[in-house]
């Protein structure tokens, strides 16, 4: 430093116009931290892969009766997946068949008396066909449709005529980043959406179906060929 | 354009709910016991279920009773009622047995080829149940006589027809609840009026075991 610069910086700070709140800096770091993980890291295109995931699924509400006040819902589930993503041609899209594994109890909520009661377990199964596609870097888009298989653990209630299965709609995203040159760590998020019924409800006069939401977050790996 | 279709319809699809069909009061018959000076209404309450049933493994009854259970489990769609068979009767909220009633106070039925009673144990004056209930059921003629096992199985569906809380009989002969049954099963009027029964606050609380 200078002489004539120890005579002036002082004056100098002061003119200047002040510096960033030092949180700015700190969020506009993370931010280019998460922008650059995104989009910087290699995209996982038109390549085969095998995926093997796990996570939690979260269901909506399987039954409203509006007339016996009564809720009936599947608790947070566990989950396990196997996809297989195949290019659809040259460009960076792939055609992704999936299938969940994800089992959990079976809550019915009284909301009268305010109870809540466990009716043995309940197991789905989905098995999806969806299309996938870039959105930036390494995230990338699916949406497709497919089947929900419904298992409960005893023939009883609303699934007193045993499993019962409905077709469903599921859109989400998935994040890929590289661990070896063909293996990746793959999160994906999805919600899916289904009508609810089955033959006992429509036998006992129950009009329509139930709108059904499913949300999962999955975290596993991919194996490309 | 697609994709806000597609959108849309998610939506849609999420936000539909299923339509409840209503209960009216031409549909179910009195189940509540006004004939003690105050109503009575009387269900299990969730937090003690599954209803605990003895039988004797050997007793010649016991498929009946699995046969009443299974059919009024059934008419409930979100678990209600639920019963499970027991080996110890000490531990029994409901005893069955293949004899005439040793109380004799409590509701019963008479077939030409069978008989059976049920006592809930209310105590209106306390406004309780005291466990374990008694359900008898016996037959009146001899096993050879044929109506036999149709007399039990509509005697034991009627007769847990009362431990589920059906306080009162039925006026309708197409009721498995009508005081001298014929109908072998549970109708569609029986159905609605346990789950009416089960919609409504107890004025009956549970005493004894548990």
């Amino acid at each position: 430093m200078t002489a004539a610069c120890w005579r002036y910086c002082e004056r100098w700070r002061r003119d200047l116009t002040a510096p960033l709140v030092r949180r700015h800096l700190r969020r506009m770091r993370r931010l280019l931290t998460a922008a650059m993980i995104t989009v910087g890291t290699t995209p996982l295109a038109a390549q085969t892969g095998v995926q093997l995931t796990a996570g939690v699924t979260s269901s909506g509400i399987l039954v409203t009766d509006g007339v016996l006040r009564t809720k009936l819902r599947p608790a947070i589930a566990p989950t396990i997946g196997i996809a297989i993503a195949i290019p659809t041609g040259k460009g960076p899209y792939r055609a992704v068949l999936a299938a969940h594994y994800s089992r959990s109890s079976l809550r019915v909520t009284d909301t009268d008396f305010g109870t809540t009661d466990d009716l043995g377990t309940l197991a789905t199964i989905d098995a999806l066909v969806m299309a996938e596609g870039p959105i930036a870097g390494a995230l990338r888009w699916q949406f497709g449709g497919g089947a929900i298989f419904y298992r409960p653990s005893a023939n009883q209630g609303v699934f007193l005529d045993g499993p019962t299965h409905r077709w469903l709609i599921a859109g989400g995203l998935t994040w890929s980043h590289p661990l070896s040159p063909h293996l990746h760590l793959v999160v994906d998020g999805r919600v899916d959406s289904h009508t609810f019924t089955t033959d006992v409800l429509v036998a006992r006069h129950y009009a329509g179906a139930q709108g059904v939401q499913r949300f999962g977050l999955h975290a596993g790996v991919e194996r490309t060929f | 354009m697609r994709r806000p279709l597609l959108g849309m319809l998610l939506v849609v699809a999420a936000c539909g709910t299923i339509g409840s069909p209503l209960i009216t009061s031409g549909e179910v018959y009195e189940f509540r016991d006004v004939e003690r000076g105050d109503t009575i209404v009387f269900h299990w309450p969730r937090a003690d279920l599954p209803v605990r049933i003895w039988v004797a493994s050997d007793s010649p009854i016991r498929s009946y009773v699995e046969t009443a259970i299974a059919r009024w489990q059934a008419a409930f769609l979100y678990g209600e009622f639920r019963a499970t068979l027991v080996t110890d009767s000490t531990i029994a909220d409901v005893i069955v047995r293949n004899t005439p009633s040793d109380i004799g106070n409590g509701l019963n039925r008479r077939a030409p080829q069978c008989a059976g009673e049920t006592d809930p144990n209310i105590n209106p004056a306390t406004n309780t149940a005291r466990l374990p209930m008694h359900v008898f059921m016996y037959a009146v003629v001899s096993d050879a006589i044929p109506g036999l096992a149709s007399c039990y199985a509509v005697t034991m569906t009627h007769e847990f027809g009362h431990v589920l809380g059906l306080l009162v009989h039925s006026p309708s002969l197409g009721d498995v609840m009508f005081a001298d049954p014929r109908f072998d099963g549970i109708s569609e009027r029986d159905r609605l009026t346990a789950i009416t029964l089960y919609s409504i606050a107890p004025t009956i609380t549970l005493t004894g075991r548990r």
